[in-house]
């Protein structure tokens, strides 16, 4: 069977280097190079690159302040449309091969033994996810407070990864919330079975790719299955970092969690997975 | 059934996330003037930790160019230590200023920095003000002062 891109499934470009390109991001995006930023005269993800706070509206805010907001994270508003164009036509191609703040987590999470492994599948991950992002853009335009900083993984993944080297970077994890957002990281991440329960539940850039990636499902290229092809055996289900794939009854994927990490493809018995256009 | 539940402990468990403030840590944000600067709010931190840590960003205004000293002020006097955020490899591509012995270097119109501050108290803070100040190394002239104060509301605002 060929997959929809043209190439055998085995030997597509994206299934067969995702690891080198997961290790890629994490070398072009985070210190200690942090050659990307570095255009930018940046050190890490916040100010021009912080793909998080621009949309988000505060008490008291006036429009002009809004929209500079916009001006000043320019590279992260780039960012968020480029990531949630490409993921209409193509699917989350940034959460599952690109993003250098999910990198880390998952592959740290390959290095954790299975039985220390934390596993949420249990948990509906777009009920959890959504109500999330609704408090993170409501409260703050309420005056509640404020979700966007103080639980960035965009802020304390490359300060993780800075912290070795930086006395500012280290002083970051040295405070209340700095000790939290470690947690979240290695509680989510690094001990998840799959390494993207972070991802899944707490990432508002995961979330609105996820929506993205949903509305384009109907005429954009996604992970499916081929229904006369599957037997229902389970075996994708199991390895699905993001637990999107729903094995009761007749096997379904839900776009509003799957990535095309292509793992369930690698092994599905029948090979009734494959990424392409909805079948006509 | 179950997923209008965990819909609404997840709301419930973010809306506590968001309104829950430790204290320890606050974001100070200003810009940089040769006429004195201005400082975006002050800080507000509660009174009683024995460590603060205060993330300062900023941008410079046209004209200012120079070098810049940050000093916590005020009485009693409140140890302190100031730690830059600068490219752990320095590849080149862009010129930045760049932090080195307390000090903001090479900052030019426009630039934008980022400095982390901690507060050590020696003995617990009760209500007070301080100020973070910065100042021009060529004219010891004060570029920039933000508020501190101890014992207040806290800091609500986001932080870095």
């Amino acid at each position: 069977m060929k997959a929809d891109d043209g190439t055998p499934r085995a030997t597509s470009f994206w299934a067969q280097h995702r690891n080198l390109i997961l290790v890629l991001g994490i070398i072009l995006f985070l210190p200690p190079l942090a050659a990307i930023v570095q255009l930018t005269a940046d050190v890490n993800f916040c100010g021009r690159w912080c793909p998080r706070m621009f949309f988000v509206w505060r008490e008291g805010m006036t429009m002009t302040a809004y929209l500079m907001g916009f001006v000043r994270s320019y590279m992260g508003v780039a960012l968020v449309v480029s990531i949630l164009a490409t993921t209409l036509i193509f699917g989350r191609y940034w959460c599952s091969h690109l993003c250098p703040v999910a990198s880390p987590l998952e592959l740290g999470s390959r290095l954790v033994p299975s039985p220390l492994k934390l596993d949420f599948s249990n948990t509906p991950a777009p009920s959890f996810r959504y109500a999330y992002l609704s408090v993170y853009l409501i409260a703050p335009a309420i005056g509640i407070g404020s979700l966007c900083c103080n639980y960035c993984n965009f802020a304390a993944v490359p300060r993780l990864f800075a912290a070795p080297f930086s006395q500012g970077d280290l002083t970051y994890f040295l405070r209340f919330q700095g000790v939290v957002n470690l947690g979240l990281l290695l509680f989510l991440g690094v001990f998840a079975k799959g390494g993207r329960a972070y991802c899944n539940l707490l990432c508002p850039i995961g979330a609105l790719d996820a929506l993205s990636n949903r509305i384009g499902a109907k005429f954009g290229r996604r992970i499916r299955i081929e229904p006369t092809e599957c037997t229902n055996c389970g075996e994708c289900s199991k390895v699905c970092p993001t637990w999107a794939i729903d094995t009761q009854g007749d096997t379904t994927i839900n776009q509003l969690s799957c990535m095309p990490c292509r793992l369930c493809q690698g092994v599905c018995p029948t090979e009734a997975i494959y990424y392409g256009k909805p079948a006509r | 059934m179950k997923k209008i539940l965990v819909f609404i402990f997840a709301a419930a468990l973010s809306v506590t996330a968001a309104w829950y403030r430790s204290g320890d840590s606050a974001h100070a944000m200003g810009m940089v003037s040769v006429k004195g600067g201005r400082a975006h709010h002050p800080v507000q931190l509660p009174s009683g930790k024995d460590r603060y840590t205060l993330v300062v960003t900023g941008t410079i205004l046209p004209p200012y160019q120079g070098d810049a000293r940050l000093v916590v002020e005020g009485e009693p006097a409140l140890p302190f230590r100031v730690y830059g955020s600068d490219p752990i490899l320095d590849l080149g591509l862009r010129r930045r200023p760049y932090f080195d012995d307390q000090t903001l270097t090479g900052l030019q119109p426009r630039d934008r920095f980022t400095v982390w501050v901690v507060l050590r108290p020696t003995e617990p803070l009760t209500a007070g003000k301080y100020n973070l100040t910065f100042y021009d190394t060529a004219t010891d002239k004060s570029i920039l002062q933000i508020p501190v104060f101890f014992g207040g509301k806290e800091d609500h605002d986001h932080e870095g």
